[in-house]
């Protein structure tokens, strides 16, 4: 139970620590409003051109896609490995089905060309 | 002179205290993925919403749910979300027109999640449970790889449908005209 | 003119400085005993009635403070092991041998004005620089830095490191998103690709220390590796320590995987619009980073805060001095004269500009700092947590130079390279140690 005190109150501390310190560089640091083209999103020296929030590629959607799957594979890994000592061969070979199953997933994709960068 | 174990006046455990400030948190942020109108504010408030549920579950006494909870939810599948809202929304779109054109559907669905939460409290003896149950994490390993193997072969295939299904639509979005 | 304003006329900058801060001290002194002598049983009772509560507040005081010098240390040896390697001097002006630059570079940050471009997300914009440092911040929690001294140690510890670490993606996102930035979006988009990628090959290269631990307590994986250098997980676990090397790299966005900042291509990355204090803690929070990596990889892999021999913890200082009888007075008068000549004469011998009697001062000087040493050092290290926390630093600034001297050696590699690595060759090489781990556990243990 201490666990849960220990992280909400490191979180609150650490966030207000970076808020006084952003709030103590507020306070020192010089500001002015400057004219129109200072709050330009910088672009190489020339004016915003096209639409700044664009699409982008599909291959980012796609790594974080395989990113979930594996991230619930890792959980389900983790929880196997301290228990393994217990579990031996028939964990083992289950465990092999299963990664071997989610494996044939990243085969697709690698299959597939979605893997190399395009 | 120590602290005492319960807050002075009202005679409230430390521990509701969090409970209480976690669910304020919860149920907060939840209003706020539902009311707010920018999009990507909607999906950060539905990590914090997530966080502070991984938070009650640290208080029942299942730190590995917790942390799945954060290294899942909010590190990979709100990710997810995020990315595929920056991968599609743009200025130009229509975006507030999202929100509204559901909402028969959605006060349908609606009603019959409050009948069914509805149904499940009236079924619940609530004096059982007074203690948190504390599961070892090593217990619920051994419990999960000795009787329950079916099932988590099943979500290994449920994944690789996903993955699969996701990576045949994107490319097929990718390859074709669009 | 009163005399009292002609003094202080009279009086050199040292001087009017000392003349205000010795009386202010006095006051202050005397007023701090008075309270203490007041108040102070008060107090020291409220305290140990409330011992968690004080280690709480003193280890999180201690973990959020113990940043900043590191991060200005890391800074200062990237500058000047960089251009050492480039042939360069690297700073040489602030402090000895330029090492207060990273502090003045600090301050000037914190003084640098702080803008928010039109059509930013303000809220999220400030957000940002938030999240990214809280989760390596976070991380510092689980990390054993000696015997008993550790935030607080989980069973999941490695779960929660994880977890925690994973946060950062969502604060390069929210800044790419809220800078309403070309640049700032697609380096966001980039980097999160990319820590996402690492992800993987990173959490699954340690399932085989897990397997060999039996636990996800860092406490307890450190534990498991007391004894000599041969007890170290490394050698159980050669390719995971590589496949958890080359991804903790990627994770902490270093060279050569720096993609994220990539100057020459997309300016900055997702920082490009971030200025100021909001700015400093990316930077802040990257080299924080670089010491979390080290520190992770000394306490799975390298036995964390253990001696790489058998170490005699705690060192027992058997010596009673009045056994010496007449000798310890003959030590105490003779030792140190014949301790300053010794250590003076060099001095007189090797320069002929130094007189005599200045090599005896310096002998004077130098016998103090090491007696002053020898009686600290004996008593520090009959603390097991002090030769810990000394193993334990030095093991992990190995591995901040090892990833300095990679920014200075190693091109940064194609966007293509990088993430076709991460899920062709990196997740593969994990799995595989994984299963042979398992399997060698299982034909070896039965």
């Amino acid at each position: 139970m201490t666990g849960i005190w220990y992280i909400v109150g490191f979180a609150v501390a650490g966030v207000s620590f970076v808020f006084l310190t952003i709030g103590a560089a507020w306070l020192i640091s010089h500001r002015n409003r400057g004219d129109l083209h200072k709050g330009l999103p910088y672009e190489s020296g020339i004016d915003t051109f096209g639409d700044t929030h664009g699409r982008f590629g599909l291959s980012f959607y796609i790594y974080a896609l395989l990113f979930v799957a594996f991230d619930i594979e890792v959980i389900f890994i983790y929880l196997w490995a301290i228990a393994f000592r217990s579990l031996l061969l028939g964990g083992f070979v289950s465990m092999l089905l299963f990664v071997g199953i989610l494996l044939l997933g990243l085969a697709y994709a690698w299959r597939k060309g979605v893997l190399t960068w395009r | 002179m120590a602290i005492p174990d319960a807050l002075p006046f009202i005679n409230l455990a430390w521990g509701d205290l969090l409970f209480l400030i976690l669910s304020a948190v919860l149920v907060g942020s939840a209003l706020l993925v539902v009311t707010l109108r920018d999009i990507i504010r909607c999906g950060l408030a539905m990590m914090v919403c997530f966080a502070a549920l991984a938070g009650l579950y640290v208080l029942i006494g299942a730190p590995l749910v917790a942390a799945a909870q954060v290294l899942v939810y909010i590190g990979a599948i709100s990710v997810l979300v995020l990315f595929a809202i920056m991968l599609t929304q743009t200025k130009a779109a229509p975006a507030r027109l999202v929100f509204q054109t559901q909402a028969l559907p959605a006060a349908i669905a609606a009603a019959i999640l409050a009948f069914l939460i509805a149904l499940t409290v009236g079924a619940t003896n609530w004096n059982a449970v007074s203690a948190p149950i504390r599961t070892g994490t090593a217990i619920l390993a051994r419990v999960l790889f000795d009787q329950f193997v079916l099932p988590f072969e099943i979500v290994s295939v449920l994944l690789l449908a996903a993955v699969i299904g996701g990576i045949f639509l994107a490319k097929r979005e990718q390859d074709g005209p669009a | 003119m009163t005399v009292v304003g002609r003094t202080w006329e009279r009086l050199t900058i040292p001087g009017k400085i000392l003349a205000v801060v010795i009386p202010l001290g006095a006051v202050l002194t005397a007023g701090l005993a008075i309270l203490i002598a007041v108040i102070g049983g008060a107090v020291v009772q409220f305290l140990v009635d409330n011992l968690p509560l004080v280690r709480f507040v003193v280890a999180a005081t201690i973990v959020l403070l113990m940043t900043v010098p590191s991060a200005f240390l890391i800074i200062y040896m990237e500058m000047k092991v960089i251009a050492l390697m480039n042939l360069r001097y690297g700073p040489d002006r602030v402090g000895p041998f330029g090492s207060a630059l990273s502090v003045v570079h600090g301050l000037k940050v914190l003084m640098k004005e702080d803008f928010t471009p039109t059509g930013a997300d303000v809220p999220v914009f400030t957000l940002a620089p938030v999240v990214v440092y809280m989760s390596s911040v976070m991380s510092l929690l689980v990390l054993p830095f000696a015997p008993g001294l550790f935030g607080q140690d989980f069973n999941i510890g490695l779960l929660y490191f994880f977890a925690m670490g994973g946060l950062t993606v969502v604060g390069l996102l929210m800044a790419g998103w809220s800078s309403f930035n070309k640049y700032s979006l697609l380096g966001g988009l980039r980097s999160a690709a990319q820590v996402i990628s690492y992800e993987i090959p990173l959490t699954l290269s340690v399932v085989g220390v897990i397997l060999l631990a039996g636990t996800m307590s860092l406490n307890q994986i450190v534990l498991g590796q007391a004894g000599n250098l041969f007890d170290w997980y490394i050698w159980r676990q050669p390719l995971a320590f590589v496949v958890f090397f080359i991804a903790v790299t990627a994770e902490a966005n270093r060279t050569p995987f720096d993609l994220t900042e990539a100057d020459s291509e997309i300016v900055a990355g997702f920082a490009t619009e971030y200025s100021g204090m909001r700015f400093g803690f990316f930077f802040f929070a990257e080299y924080v980073n670089v010491f979390i990596a080290s520190g992770l990889t000394v306490a799975v892999f390298l036995g964390g805060w253990n001696a790489p021999f058998n170490w005699p913890w705690p060192v027992a200082v058997g010596l009673d001095p009045g056994s010496l009888g007449i000798g310890l007075l003959l030590l105490l008068t003779l030792g140190p004269p014949l301790a300053i000549v010794v250590l003076g004469l060099p001095f007189y011998l090797l320069n002929s500009r130094i007189r005599f009697w200045q090599a005896l001062i310096i002998g004077f000087g130098l016998f103090n700092v090491i007696a002053v040493a020898a009686v600290l050092g004996l008593a520090f290290l009959s603390f097991d947590w002090v030769v810990g926390l000394l193993w334990f630093m030095g093991k992990t600034y190995v591995f901040v130079f090892t990833f300095v001297w990679m920014r200075g050696t190693l091109p940064r590699v194609r966007i293509d390279q990088l993430m076709g690595f991460a899920w062709k060759w990196l997740l593969p090489a994990a799995l595989l140690n994984l299963f042979v781990t398992a399997f060698a556990i299982l034909v070896l243990n039965r």
